[in-house]
């Protein structure tokens, strides 16, 4: 490395207008990259010897920006590492900012001089508000307020010492004085792998600021939490550990950014209504319905309580039931303005043709598929693969009581299993044209105790097409998981919502506050809609249609 | 009368239901004939640019679309339907469309990790106000299901884009003439808002702002 004049140094790249940032952080010690473990400089962990080198190894993986922490510099109150600086930001394309001891207007000016293209500044700021307020006038977009905070209270000085102030107090504080974005970090957390605060970091965009989140961040599903809200105020993520650890690769985080920061599409909450002979059967309890057995009602309820889709699932036992179920359909599709998935029973070409033709969306295929696949081939072929769904029911394989790290898929309901793996059955439901797969855990189903976010996590990785995740719900949390760490497009359930345990804006409002990007519900539902409270429920299996 | 043109493409039944909810009467047809008479016009479809194009042309709809278009006629592509009227689609290998609005179609970007087909509820962007999207809630969300998308060659057409990894076009106008990606016979209140706005013009209101 060839030491880099000060006067050579070029001037600071602006900083991305992206509307979320993933950053890698470097944290200097002793002139070297280390990672910490909840701000403990006694329990630094030295990851790579040459900074520069690892500022440029995230450069090529496709970072836009770093986030450079001198740990010396923010135990001795100054910075120690500006030469450092210096030689990373000459030699790097993208921009830095730059942390740790910046405490006076020089060591700020300084930073920036280094070639910081925006200084973070902590203690200094929230000790001194004019302090702040000079900055911001003298480097405007070019600074940023470090708000570190151990239960809910701002941390200063290296994180040793308690300002004794309230954080979101200090972040109003800090409003006031004209300034945008705050670097939130939780400290409890950081270094942890537990995840970083979400919910604190959405109180403080809540407030106004442009928050980048920081302390913990782990996980993929994380980062694309994170990025999903980058609308709601939150600015980007810092990552550290996790990448020095190879517990994220910053290119998968990369690419989960651009997918969720690019992308309004939101996850869907999906009811279930098992129709036979033209009436919805098991579990319905809604008041203020004029017959809430008839299964258009249930349907234009559901769609103003804010459902995003509609599965009826016809068990009906014999053919007459099945014809009542087309004309059901066609009611529904009259009354009901959002999509509506029929399966159950269907058989063949004609089936699906006449479900569609009724004003199904989609039709559902599941023993018929297994035993038929070329009525996946052809009906896909014919009707377009946007309108056929393959269900699989699956189970677990174990050898004795240990889980052999396998599923297999079961028919009829759940009652015939087949031996075959479903790893394997999906991969060939999605080559022969299934345009998304609903998965039911049959280990799960009626436990509510939440769906098989291992089985959902393992098939969304496994094809390209959406996985409606299903049986197993229980409470809001099982949503948020299988819609999170379980990596499905939508989740499924039946008795839950129709005995009004749950209500759809509920579910909805819960997993918007986590960060889940849902379709809000327009208007408090209507009360037709609102389900009275449930007597008892009776979880139990719907089986697949077949005489 | 609306008519709402037949051509063995996809689900016409149900925006058919949802003009009949919203109180207006339609016609479902394939007959050139009445697609002129008709006061307004709805070409719903799903399913492959080229097999709707040979549908269009065997029926003589093609030259009777682009009549209607032509006369001012208020006139509502929807999904497949909103494809058709550009120049030119990707899909099938390159197929010539009706060529009423100058522009391509062109498949979702693959490959930055979105699924394709775009299936789902997306937000609407607003680009511009027109009477078609007018009355709107803050943040509308519509129902996607499309793996192929319109880019205009005038940008002023655009009405209303969604993000999918790039914010693409979901609803254009032009004078009389709309188009929308997305299935508003299937996007709840949002959607049955849109198509009333549409059965509005079409019963001689004129578009307040294109």
């Amino acid at each position: 490395m060839t030491t880099t004049p000060e006067t050579s140094v070029r001037p600071a790249g602006a900083w991305p207008a992206a509307s979320f940032l993933l950053l890698p952080a470097i944290d200097l010690k002793d002139g070297r990259c280390v990672r910490l473990r909840q701000g403990d400089l006694s329990q630094a962990t030295a990851y790579g010897d040459d900074p520069v080198a690892v500022a440029l190894r995230w450069q090529a993986e496709g970072a836009q920006a770093l986030h450079v922490v001198d740990l010396d510099g923010a135990a001795a109150g100054e910075p120690r590492h500006l030469q450092v600086l210096r030689r990373m930001t000459s030699a790097l394309s993208i921009p830095v900012q730059f942390g740790g001891g910046l405490r006076t207007p020089e060591a700020v000016a300084d930073a920036l001089a280094a070639g910081a293209a925006r200084a973070v500044v902590g203690t200094a700021a929230i000790l001194s508000p004019a302090l702040l307020a000079g900055l911001l006038r003298d480097h405007p977009g070019r600074v940023v307020v470090a708000l570190d905070a151990r239960d809910g209270r701002v941390a200063t000085h290296a994180w040793q010492g308690d300002s004794g102030l309230d954080l979101e107090e200090a972040a109003r504080t800090l409003l006031g004085l004209g300034l945008r974005e705050v670097l939130y970090t939780d400290i409890s957390r950081d270094g942890m792998l537990t995840g970083a605060d979400l919910a604190g970091t959405l109180r403080l965009a809540r407030l106004g600021l442009r928050v980048l989140a920081s302390g913990g961040v782990a996980r993929l599903d994380e980062v694309r939490c994170f990025a999903g809200l980058s609308r709601q105020g939150v600015a980007g993520a810092v990552v550290g550990k996790a990448l020095y650890d190879g517990a994220l690769q910053l290119p998968d985080a990369l690419r989960a950014v651009q997918e969720e920061a690019g992308s309004g599409l939101t996850r869907r909450i999906v009811p279930c209504l098992d129709v036979k002979d033209g009436r919805v059967v098991k579990g319905v309890r809604f008041t203020a319905l004029r017959d809430a057995g008839d299964p258009a009602e249930m349907a234009a309820a559901y769609d103003r309580a804010g459902a995003d889709e509609l599965v009826f699932y016809d068990i009906s036992a014999s053919a007459e039931g099945r014809r009542t179920t087309v004309e059901v359909v066609a009611r529904a599709a009259a009354e009901a303005f959002i999509p509506l998935t029929v399966g159950g029973g269907i058989a063949d070409l004609e089936d699906i043709r006449r479900l569609l033709r009724a004003g199904a969306d989609k039709v559902s295929v599941n023993t018929q598929a297994v035993l038929h696949p070329d009525l996946v081939a052809r009906g896909a072929e014919r009707f377009g693969s946007q309108c056929i769904v393959v269900g699989v029911d699956t189970r677990r394989v174990y050898e004795g009581q240990r889980w052999t790290g396998r599923w297999e898929v079961v028919t009829h309901g759940g009652r015939r299993p087949t031996g075959r793996d479903l790893l394997e059955w999906v991969a060939e439901a999605e080559r022969l044209g299934a345009g998304e797969l609903v998965v039911n855990s049959i280990d799960a189903d009626g436990t509510e105790n939440g769906y098989d976010l291992e089985l959902n996590r393992t098939v969304a990785d496994r094809v390209s097409i959406p996985v409606v995740a299903s049986g197993g719900a229980g409470t809001p949390e099982d949503f948020y998981r299988v819609l999170t760490e379980g990596g499905a497009d939508a989740a499924l359930a039946a008795s839950l919502f129709h005995f009004g345990r749950l209500t759809v804006a509920g579910l909805k409002e819960y997993l918007a506050e986590r960060g889940v990007p849902v379709r809000p519900v327009a208007a408090p539902p209507t009360p037709a809609a609102a389900p009275h409270r449930p007597e008892m429920p009776a979880p139990e299996r719907p089986e697949e249609g077949e005489a | 009368m609306l008519a709402i043109v037949d051509y063995g493409m996809g689900n016409l039944h149900s925006v058919a239901k949802a003009l009949r909810r919203l109180g207006f009467d339609s016609l479902i047809t394939d007959d050139p004939e009445q697609v002129l008479r008709a006061g307004a016009v709805i070409l719903p479809g799903v399913g492959a640019y080229a097999d709707a194009m040979a549908a269009l042309r065997s029926r003589g709809l093609d030259g009777a679309l682009r009549q209607t278009v032509a006369s001012g006629r208020p006139f509502l592509g929807i999904c497949l339907g909103l494809q058709l009227l550009f120049d030119y689609s990707e899909e099938n290998g390159g197929v010539e469309g009706l060529g009423i609005l100058p522009g391509r179609v062109r498949r979702l970007p693959e490959g930055s990790g979105l699924k394709v087909p775009h299936m789902g509820w997306n937000r609407l962007d607003l680009t511009r106000p027109t009477a078609l999207l007018h009355g709107l809630p803050p943040e509308p969300y519509v129902y996607f299901v499309h793996s192929y998308y319109v880019d205009p060659a005038e940008a002023a057409v655009i009405a209303a884009t969604s993000p999918y990894g790039l914010p693409f076009a979901a609803a254009v106008s032009r004078g009389h003439c709309h188009g929308l990606q997305f299935h508003p016979e299937k996007s709840s209140d949002t959607g049955l808002r849109i198509l009333s706005n549409f059965a509005r013009l079409a019963a001689g209101g004129e578009e307040r702002t294109a």
